[in-house]
């Protein structure tokens, strides 16, 4: 079963006494363990449509289903609990809480619902992140004594930390260099293959376009092609009909 | 919860500008307050001693009216005479016989003018002193000598002696003799005579009295000091407590019609004469009628029957609220006319003025509050709109509304207890140090009465702090709503667009 569908879904914003149409009707899945790319240029709808994925916006039209259950209806206190129990975000702008440090943002999450770790569980899944995104020796340090891709770091850490069926990274290379950006990407790869976590993320970065499994491109908020690399079928989509040779 | 107070702290640290300009309002609303409510309670207990010691005992007993009537004679009904106790003697008994009497006075009030003997003397004087300080009007306390003076040694004698019963005079204060000395260009000593023309609502008496004494009161030396003491019958006499003041004049018909009268030229009409009387007038018949004033000082006697007022000090004056209701609860079953009060009643304006203080220090503090709630509330705005992005990935990570506003209420509460104590702490040094000025109020009267006394000394009451304390909450608390509603509009999606 698709862990992720969009059917006919549109996003509509009021831009003064303009209505701009950013997704004009998209219908994708996406299937559990996937390390997908949402690609497209600027404006093409790209972070629209992981907003509606991860549950802090929501389409003018169609539906958004999280594995299976369609979210339109469920309210704000709802729609935040499934949040942070299903998804994890990077953002591009990493979006660490300044006041805490490595170890206390990566917590942070765990500490906003209910948890089925104890105390020691917590402490030890931290600290294994930490060493995964090679983290370890800047446990104590704030967001600001890092750099860029130590903030991502932390970032994806934070994103994981609840296990996630889902992660979403919103051009998360964007504000990094070519190099800490490829090998943020390989973290996630790495992250991905192991936890079987399904990694979506947005970016116009041919390099690491390349590097996902599953590829939906966009232009103009419709979907131009949407294709795997093992050219099986995306789900949803008919058999190589509309895969990519 | 304890991640949400850690990061409370930190951003109290990381902002410390903002937390400033918020911390140094809260403390300086703790200092404004706790120095201001320990003044007022200073200000209210040096009165009250000095009115209790002085004046008005733990209760005073007035007569009926349908207003409260103070020892100074303020209050009471339209007539504008101070009513005398009804039964008098029946509630002297009974206050004797109340175990938790520890002592009881009776005293009357009358107002009076004190000068020498000259008239003319008054009139050179007239354009000089008295229109810049007023005539020389004094209160005058009749009281029985021996009774009234025990009841309040803070009356302390400066030379002469106290009344005694039954001796006619008076006993002035240091001041009310230095002024009669000024105005009359004389010197005066005790034993000399002054002359009281007491004025009530019928009519004037005039009274030579010698001087008996000169006192001054221990508690607080600014105290009103138009207050001179005279024995109970030449008070009455000067108040019109007098036999003839009680006995109803005898008059005829005819006599009753002409008061009736309404056009007063009626009274000289024509037929004003109706018999000439021809018979030669005795001149010594009518000096002879003249001259018999026994019937008019029978009326002039003081009733001696006649009290305004009964002062009583308790065993135990904390108890006194009780101790009144159950006065006038005696009262009422007995269907006696007279009416007991605290202190505060019967020192009338004087006991008011602290309470008049406070109402304006609570409308002067509420004022400042609401100005802190907006300065407060501005800060805290300014500072949800740059933290809008924090705020948004808190939301996006799965933070529940109530996690925001849980996050902001403890910020606020944060900066509340912390600059409170900074502020407690800073009021009590300030208390510490105003109290080791021994800052004199001098000679203004009204810095006596907000003082509490000649030397200000403040004593913060445990109460004042709790409710400074409170406000002061209050007020974090009222100035973080608005700013946490905008924080609680936040999307999560806003962690994205905002950096």
């Amino acid at each position: 079963m698709a862990i992720i569908e969009l059917k006919d879904v549109k996003k509509t914003y009021p831009l003064g006494k303009v209505q701009v149409e950013a997704v004009k009707g998209v219908s994708f899945c996406i299937e559990r363990g996937d390390f997908i790319s949402i690609a497209g240029p600027s404006g093409s709808g790209k972070t629209t449509i992981l907003n509606m994925i991860g549950l802090i916006d929501t389409p003018t039209s169609g539906e958004v289903y999280i594995e299976g259950q369609p979210i339109s209806g469920l309210n704000d206190r709802q729609l935040t609990t499934l949040r942070h129990d299903t998804i994890g975000f990077i953002f591009q702008s990493f979006n660490l809480i300044p006041v805490l440090n490595v170890y206390e943002n990566i917590e942070f999450p765990l500490l906003l619902g209910k948890s089925a770790m104890n105390k020691q569980e917590r402490d030890d899944w931290i600290k294994y992140l930490i060493n995964e995104v090679g983290l370890s020796d800047w446990i104590r340090h704030k967001p600001n004594e890092l750099s860029g891709g130590q903030r991502q770091r932390v970032a994806i850490a934070r994103a994981l930390v609840t296990k996630p069926k889902i992660v979403l990274a919103d051009e998360p290379t964007a504000n990094l260099d070519s190099t800490t950006g490829e090998q943020i990407i390989e973290l996630m790869k790495k992250i991905n293959r192991e936890l079987d976590t399904t990694f979506i993320f947005s970016t116009h970065d041919i390099k690491i376009v390349d590097i996902a499994d599953h590829v939906i491109r966009l232009r103009d908020g419709l979907v131009t092609e949407n294709y795997r690399k093992d050219k099986t079928p995306a789900c949803g989509e008919p058999a190589a009909a509309e895969t990519r040779s | 919860m304890p991640v949400i107070i850690r990061i409370a702290f930190r951003n109290i640290w990381e902002h410390r500008s903002k937390s400033i300009i918020i911390g140094s309002f809260i403390a300086l609303g703790v200092i404004i307050l706790l120095i201001g409510n320990s003044l007022l309670d200073s200000s209210k207990r040096g009165v009250q001693k000095a009115f209790i010691e002085n004046f008005t005992g733990d209760v005073m007993i007035y007569g009926p009216s349908s207003t409260a009537v103070s020892i100074f004679g303020e209050g009471g009904d339209e007539t504008g005479e101070i009513p005398i106790i009804p039964d008098f003697e029946k509630v002297q008994a009974h206050i004797a016989s109340l175990k938790d009497v520890k002592t009881s006075a009776s005293m009357s009030v009358a107002y009076g003018l004190m000068t020498l003997d000259a008239a003319e003397e008054i009139q050179d004087t007239v354009n000089s002193d008295e229109q810049q300080n007023g005539p020389p009007i004094t209160i005058i306390f009749g009281v029985e000598g021996d009774k009234y003076f025990s009841m309040f040694p803070s009356i302390e004698l400066v030379e002469g002696s106290y009344l005694k019963p039954g001796e006619p005079g008076i006993m002035v204060t240091q001041g009310q003799l230095e002024r009669l000395q000024k105005r009359f260009k004389r010197e005066l000593h005790v034993g000399d005579k002054v002359l009281i023309t007491g004025f009530g609502t019928q009519n004037f008496k005039i009274r030579e009295l010698p001087i008996i004494g000169i006192y001054k009161r221990s508690l607080s030396s600014s105290l009103p000091d138009f207050m001179s003491f005279a024995d109970i019958d030449t008070a009455r006499v000067l108040g019109g407590l007098t036999v003839g003041a009680n006995e109803a004049a005898q008059i005829s018909d005819t006599q009753k019609g002409l008061l009736s009268v309404d056009n007063t030229e009626d009274l000289f009409g024509d037929d004003m004469v109706d018999t000439i009387q021809t018979s030669t007038v005795n001149l010594d018949t009518i000096a002879q009628s003249l001259s018999n004033s026994a019937e008019r000082e029978r009326l002039n006697q003081a009733d001696t029957g006649a009290w305004h007022f009964i002062l009583i000090r308790l065993n135990h004056p904390n108890l006194a609220p009780l101790f009144i209701q159950d006065l006038n609860r005696w009262f009422q079953s007995e269907g006696i006319d007279a009416h007991a009060t605290n202190w505060q009643g019967a020192a009338g304006t004087y006991g008011k003025f602290s309470d008049i203080v406070r109402i304006v220090f609570i409308i002067a503090i509420l004022l400042v509050s609401v100005v802190a709630v907006i300065i407060m509330m501005n800060t805290l705005v300014i500072s949800v709109i740059e933290r809008t992005s924090e705020i948004g990935t808190m939301r996006a990570l799965g933070a529940q509304r109530k996690t925001i506003r849980q996050l902001f209420l403890a910020e606020t509460l944060s900066l509340t207890v912390v600059f409170g104590f900074i502020g407690a702490v800073l009021s009590m040094i300030i208390v510490l140090i105003l109290n080791s000025l021994h800052i004199s109020a001098g000679d203004n009267g009204l810095l006596v009465m907000l003082f509490g006394g000649d030397v200000l000394h403040l004593s913060p009451a445990p109460a004042s702090f709790v409710s400074s304390v409170l406000l002061v909450f209050i007020v974090g608390y009222l100035a973080h709503l608005y700013p946490v509603s905008l924080a609680l509009k936040i999307q999560p999606v806003k962690a994205i667009q905002v950096d």
